[in-house]
């Protein structure tokens, strides 16, 4: 008797060993879909239970996990994503990356709900996946082209513009640390090096195609959600018009912008790199993902002083900041530049950016020369040597090949005290929001089990009104029983608040929904009701929020990860240089505190060791 | 908050005036729960918001003293950051 699959899944796995260059497929059920979801939830169960401890993320026994959700495909805004997951070869820890376009869409409807690739092929190959159907096929011509020529290769072999491509560039096939994996010329997986992992299986691409969507169970809900988001479509307006991005200069003059490798305070040329700027410059229009009204993808343009191809897409806010205030640099084209290389060679603006703001504090205070750069003055500011850093660290050469590495790497590499110049957790580099204005994101960048991550942690001023109000309050929260919490400082309130959002994006990460999408906590309820056909409710979601982060949790502690890796470097517990936060640091007992009680809200041990109660409670013991 | 939840869900309203920040005062008289919510007590627009003034944004550095015309349609929506 066949399994019954839930409404929104197809129930089948397809895996992947290109070692031997076989293909099988397995069956999922309904109780294990509803036990753990999909995107995230998926990819932490494969990872934690068929790695071993201790392998090489970059060897032949790591293995590659695609993973869409049940709502991956809807023809609904924020519903084309899904999520990608391996051992990192930056942190040695879980990494998963969210990502949009229109793959996921097209995976679901060639008929399976992950794809998980293990092994290594002796040469370049591609994968072919179509209705059912995969063919692996060679890559050797395409190794070593660009993100935007491989696509139009393959979508020429296969006679099909509509194939959509998951794919590397010569970033992630020179194995760089941060690699991130492209989708299309324009949508990253961005951070924890997945492209570095699909370098080192001699796999450059995965194209898809397919038809047919499977059943949901409750058409009605869905329309339900399509009408209510286009009667609300205000609440995104802005994303639409200047994707992420238009409040930098208010970012600027609140502290919240990062600035030469978060030292400084103050950036008055903000507004020379701001989204709106970019819209009334060398913005040509914004592009979408699949079934999405929002559109909030910028299109730029430009052909000096730097040449910037439009098939790439324009800087969001992320990289804005990371090429942009992060280097010291004020030049929006040459921002848009960076963004072009990266999405051309495949690699992570933020760790990319912070990369190179690295180096440039390194070679301001002297720890690295001109003889180590090839000469280049890699000074704060200097748009050029920025550019040319992201070209040497694709290539792996110079000192390319040492800022490849990431930051954290690197500076064991150069000592002399570098590492206080390196702005990570667990080696991922930090992202463009400033955790000394905002105490939960300190939290969540220390707690995230891939590393510094600004999406699933809560940043504080966005919910005090960009702190003009004293408290931080999330509404959608408030029907769950959560009560606001004071601005300043991080208590319990805002522990407990920082929790209860990390699980709401955990359960975003594995349904896989946008983030920029105001659904509440009870509509992502209502429509996974609807979808897989479960009574289910938030309190559901929240409980499989828990299980799949716990299970994060226990793969890292699996390879040696304590709770001394839960921190934040020095400098955020010391001023800003100047600024809006020349006066405020965080403070590092009351960091620790924090961290001890989400341990404790978490069902851990004083040392973040997932307690064996809480195991059983979540029903994951055997995968401890 | 969202602004509905101060107007008793009601999201649109007819005012007079001649700029936005007239017309945001006359708001706030109709619906005194609006107060605190749209300016700070320095009668200085909110951060969070972004004025358009039919459909589109102003490109005003000083969207408060924006001036409008009958028929105008003003709406303030929230500034969202992304990721």
């Amino acid at each position: 008797m066949a399994e019954h699959v839930p409404g929104g899944y197809n129930g089948k796995v397809l895996r992947v060993d290109l070692t031997n260059g076989k293909a099988t497929t397995e069956q999922i059920d309904d109780s294990f879909c509803r036990k753990y979801l999909g995107g995230t939830g998926f990819i932490a169960y494969y990872l934690l239970r068929e790695l071993k401890e201790g392998i090489d993320p970059l060897g032949i026994e790591n293995k590659l996990v695609f993973a869409m959700g049940p709502l991956t495909g809807l023809t609904l805004g924020g519903c084309a994503r899904h999520a990608v997951g391996a051992k990192s070869p930056l942190t040695g820890g879980i990494a998963k990356s969210e990502v949009g376009e229109y793959w996921g869409a097209q995976f679901k409807r060639a008929g399976f709900d992950v794809l998980i690739i293990e092994g290594k092929a002796e040469s370049p190959v591609y994968l072919w996946i179509h209705d059912g159907d995969v063919e692996i096929k060679d890559a050797g011509h395409l190794w070593g082209k660009s993100t935007k020529d491989t696509q139009g290769i393959i979508r020429s072999e296969l006679d099909d513009n509509k194939v959509r491509l998951a794919m590397i560039g010569p970033g992630g096939e020179n194995l760089v640390k941060y690699a991130c994996l492209m989708h299309g010329p324009l949508d990253a997986a961005g951070r924890g090096g997945m492209g570095a992992v699909m370098g080192s299986k001699n796999l450059k691409a995965v194209a898809v195609r397919g038809e047919k969507m499977p059943p949901i169970n409750d058409s009605d809900g869905v329309k339900k959600m399509v009408k209510w988001l286009k009667e609300n479509m205000d609440l995104v307006k802005v994303f639409s018009d200047f994707g992420t991005g238009l409040p930098m200069p208010t970012f600027e003059r609140l502290g919240n912008l990062p600035i030469r490798n978060f030292r400084d305070g103050g950036f008055p040329n903000v507004d020379k790199i701001s989204a709106e700027t970019l819209k009334n410059t060398i913005g040509l229009g914004m592009e979408g993902c699949f079934a999405c009204p929002v559109r909030c993808k910028k299109v730029v343009e430009c052909k000096e002083p730097y040449e910037v191809d439009r098939a790439y897409g324009g800087p969001e806010y992320e990289t804005l900041g990371a090429f942009g205030s992060a280097c010291g640099v004020d030049d929006l084209v040459a921002v848009a530049k960076g963004s072009e290389l990266c999405n051309a060679y495949s690699l992570d603006t933020i760790s990319m950016g912070m990369s190179i703001a690295f180096g440039m504090e390194c070679f301001e205070n002297g720890l690295l020369t001109t003889k180590d750069t090839g000469g280049i003055e890699l000074n704060f500011g200097n748009a050029d040597a920025m550019l040319k850093m992201i070209e040497l660290v694709a290539r792996r050469e110079g000192i390319g090949d040492l800022l490849a590495e990431g930051s954290a790497k690197a500076s064991e590499k150069i000592g002399k005290g570098a590492d206080k110049f390196a702005m990570q957790v667990k080696k991922l580099e930090i992202p463009m929001h400033e955790p000394r204005l905002n105490s939960s994101l300190g939290l969540g960048y220390m707690v995230n089990p891939h590393g510094a991550d600004h999406m699933d942690s809560m940043i504080d001023i966005f919910f005090s009104g960009f702190a003009e109000q004293p408290n931080v309050t999330i509404p959608d929260a408030i029907p769950l029983g959560f009560e606001p919490a004071p601005f300043e400082g991080i208590d319990p309130r805002k522990v407990a608040l920082f929790k209860v959002f990390q699980s709401k994006r955990l359960i975003y990460d594995s349904l896989v929904v946008c983030h920029f999408l105001p659904y509440s906590y009870l509509q992502i309820a209502d429509l996974t009701a609807a979808v897989t056909g479960w009574q289910t409710s938030v309190v559901e979601q929240l409980r499989v929020a828990e299980r799949i982060l716990t299970m994060c949790r226990l793969f890292n502690v699996r390879e040696g990860f304590t709770s001394a890796d839960d921190t934040l470097p020095a400098r955020f517990f010391e001023p800003t240089r100047g600024g809006a936060l020349s006066e405020k640091s965080l403070d590092f007992e009351e960091m620790e505190k924090a961290k001890r009680y989400y341990y404790y809200l978490m069902g851990w041990s004083e040392e973040g060791v997932p307690l064996k109660e809480k195991l059983v409670e979540l029903g994951i013991d055997h995968l401890a | 908050m969202p602004l509905r939840m101060k107007t008793n869900g009601e999201t649109a309203a007819t005012v007079n005036g001649v700029t936005v920040h007239t017309c945001i005062d006359e708001l706030i008289r109709q619906y005194p729960g609006l107060e605190g919510e749209i300016l700070d007590d320095q009668g200085r627009l909110l951060v969070k918001w972004k004025v358009y003034i039919n459909r589109k944004s102003t490109g005003a550095s000083d969207e408060l003293s924006y001036p409008v015309s009958d028929g105008d349609m003003i709406e303030l929506l929230p500034v969202l950051a992304g990721g």
